[in-house]
């Protein structure tokens, strides 16, 4: 998605109350489209991980696609093809991740991806 | 009582210097024994210039001489008029590797009277420190911070009217003058005057207390232990403020932190992970006012925001020592001369990654990396230039706190520590103190 873009979207939903509708033709950061390689991502998953949005990780969701993101949690079963989420995935991942530093703090490889796929998907859910 | 001369042929105690090292010695072995004590202090009841010049010296290295000096004050209660009440237990990191020749317990002991002395919170010695639960590696170790005792407020009069201890002001001690290795007699002269008139003064027993600095220097001055490191491995504190950033789980911390005004909270590897690690006592400290809430380890909390306050130990290092100047005071004596460098770069470093892993991997909070040019402050601790080991050759006392070249000098302070700790070393000098005086009062009983 284009800046254009995405401040449009966000306007419109503002104007819409608030409500965050889906994006149609538009890319995150200009660069690989969420629906790129024909992954679905389950439309529950960003309510399952929305308390987790965080405006600091917005960087970082715009740097990855969401379906690289998703496939990562998913890989590590921290979250799953049905939309849910273990956070017990997360903290068992922690013990073994690389630490990454991130907007002046550290932070664990698969929080990273999991916070950036909470922004990017509050923010750009998928089409349903 | 306060005398202008020795009274006494012959004293049972001399003890020189009246901080937090000499004067709890005096009131404990006066307390417990009716032994007559000689309190000897260079400076008056309050400060006076030219007396505080006594204890400038010359410096080389990453501390000014304004430093060391201001930390080592010439009046009735010593450095107590200039310290700021921290306490805090020593860690048992060193004890647990034996760099102490003694048990941790023998100074724990008399952590809770050492406490009474400094009118510090009882937790101080009741609630040391506290393992967290699933990060097994850290402890929190708060400092307890009341409003700093005063010494010569608090027992002024008490010495002032004590029956069997002689307090005489305005007396420097420039000289232990020695037969073999038995100290006979301490030569005092005059605060104020030129060094050239001397009085002397003889007792049993000799309890030097003039602090990090000064304690090596009347050493130096007196040829006394010279087959002995004297002044050798001066470990300061070196303190980092706004070292880093850190969330901590806040709702996880309050089950650990002390409820009482006063208490700066502070985390820790514990000492057995330092051990393990092979890393040195590392603190650092941090405030709870900010709060906001933030993801850790995949659930949004509560956390409190912070900048931290980074306390370390430092190896103790041969080369960073007191030795004597070629310049000299108003009293003719050579003045101390102050090498020092700090050495806790990288085991800070490692010690904060170290850290970082413990506090990131167990959900207790995130740490922003170590800032490299934060400034580095000391503490004002002197610590380790007489330094209490099992031999002569690599330590200046012996667990008793008796020099090893001598029969019947004991030394008192922070100088006799072997390894610094991150504690702030006047609650363990004080217990050390007493513990002392106990030694002396058993050795005149005869036990």
């Amino acid at each position: 998605m284009d800046r254009r873009c995405f401040i449009s979207h966000i306007g419109r939903a503002t104007a819409a109350g608030g409500t965050l509708l889906p994006l149609v033709g538009c890319g995150i950061g200009g660069e690989v489209p969420p629906s790129e390689g024909g992954v679905d991502i389950p439309a529950n998953l960003g309510a399952a991980i929305a308390h987790l949005v965080d405006p600091e990780y917005r960087n970082y969701a715009l740097q990855s696609s969401q379906s690289s993101l998703y496939q990562a949690l998913v890989d590590k079963g921290v979250v799953t093809t049905a939309g849910e989420f273990d956070e017990q995935a997360v903290f068992a991942a922690a013990q073994t991740d690389a630490l990454v530093e991130y907007g002046g703090f550290y932070h664990t490889e698969t929080e990273l991806q999991l916070y950036g796929l909470a922004y990017s998907l509050v923010l750009d859910p998928p089409a349903a | 009582m306060i005398v202008d001369a020795p009274v006494l042929e012959r004293y049972d105690v001399v003890i020189i210097g009246t901080g937090p090292a000499g004067l709890p010695a005096a009131l404990r072995l006066a307390e417990q024994t009716s032994l007559r004590i000689a309190l000897i202090e260079s400076g008056m009841k309050k400060e006076n210039d030219s007396i505080q010049d006594l204890s400038a010296v010359t410096a080389t290295g990453d501390m000014s001489p304004g430093h060391w000096a201001f930390h080592a004050q010439r009046t009735f209660g010593g450095t107590s008029n200039a310290w700021g009440g921290w306490c805090a237990a020593l860690e048992r990191r060193a004890f647990d590797l034996q760099e102490w020749p003694i048990e941790y317990d023998e100074i724990d002991r008399y952590y809770p009277d050492a406490a009474e002395v400094l009118n510090a919170s009882p937790n101080v010695y009741m609630y040391k420190e506290a393992e967290i639960e699933s990060a097994p590696g850290l402890v929190y170790k708060p400092f307890y911070t009341r409003f700093p005792v005063r010494l010569e407020e608090k027992y002024w009069d008490t010495i002032a009217t004590h029956p069997t201890i002689d307090l005489i002001l305005q007396a420097t001690c420039v000289e232990l003058e020695h037969e073999g290795s038995t100290i006979t007699q301490a030569v005092l002269t005059d605060s104020l005057g030129d060094g050239s008139e001397l009085s002397y003064i003889k007792a049993d027993y000799f309890i030097l207390a003039c602090g990090g600095i000064g304690n090596p220097r009347v050493l130096h001055h007196s040829n006394i232990a010279k087959d002995s490191p004297v002044g050798r491995h001066l470990m300061e504190h070196p303190h980092v403020v706004r070292a880093a950033k850190v969330y901590l789980n806040e709702e996880r911390l309050r089950q650990y932190t002390v409820d009482e005004p006063d208490v700066v909270h502070a985390l820790q590897l514990s000492s057995e992970r330092c051990v393990e690690e092979g890393l040195l006592s590392f603190s650092f400290s941090f405030d709870l006012h900010q709060t906001a809430e933030k993801p850790l380890l995949g659930r949004s909390k509560n956390v409190v925001v912070a900048d931290v306050v980074v306390r370390a130990e430092m190896e103790p290092q041969f080369d960073n020592a007191v030795s004597l100047s070629d310049e000299v005071d108003g009293l003719g004596q050579r003045r101390a001369h102050v090498n020092f460098h700090y050495n806790h770069d990288d085991l800070a470093w490692r010690t904060w990654q170290i850290l970082t892993e413990e506090l990131l991997r167990s959900g207790f909070g995130r740490p922003a990396p170590f800032d490299a040019s934060a400034p580095i402050g000391g503490g004002g601790h002197y610590i380790g230039t007489t330094r209490m080991g099992t031999s002569e050759l690599d330590s200046v006392v012996d667990g008793d706190c008796k020099v090893h070249a001598t029969d019947n000098l004991f030394i008192a302070g922070s100088s006799v520590f072997p390894a610094a700790g991150v504690a702030n070393p006047t609650y363990t000098i004080v217990a050390l103190s007493l513990r002392l005086a106990d030694h002396i009062a058993a050795l005149k009983e005869g036990v």
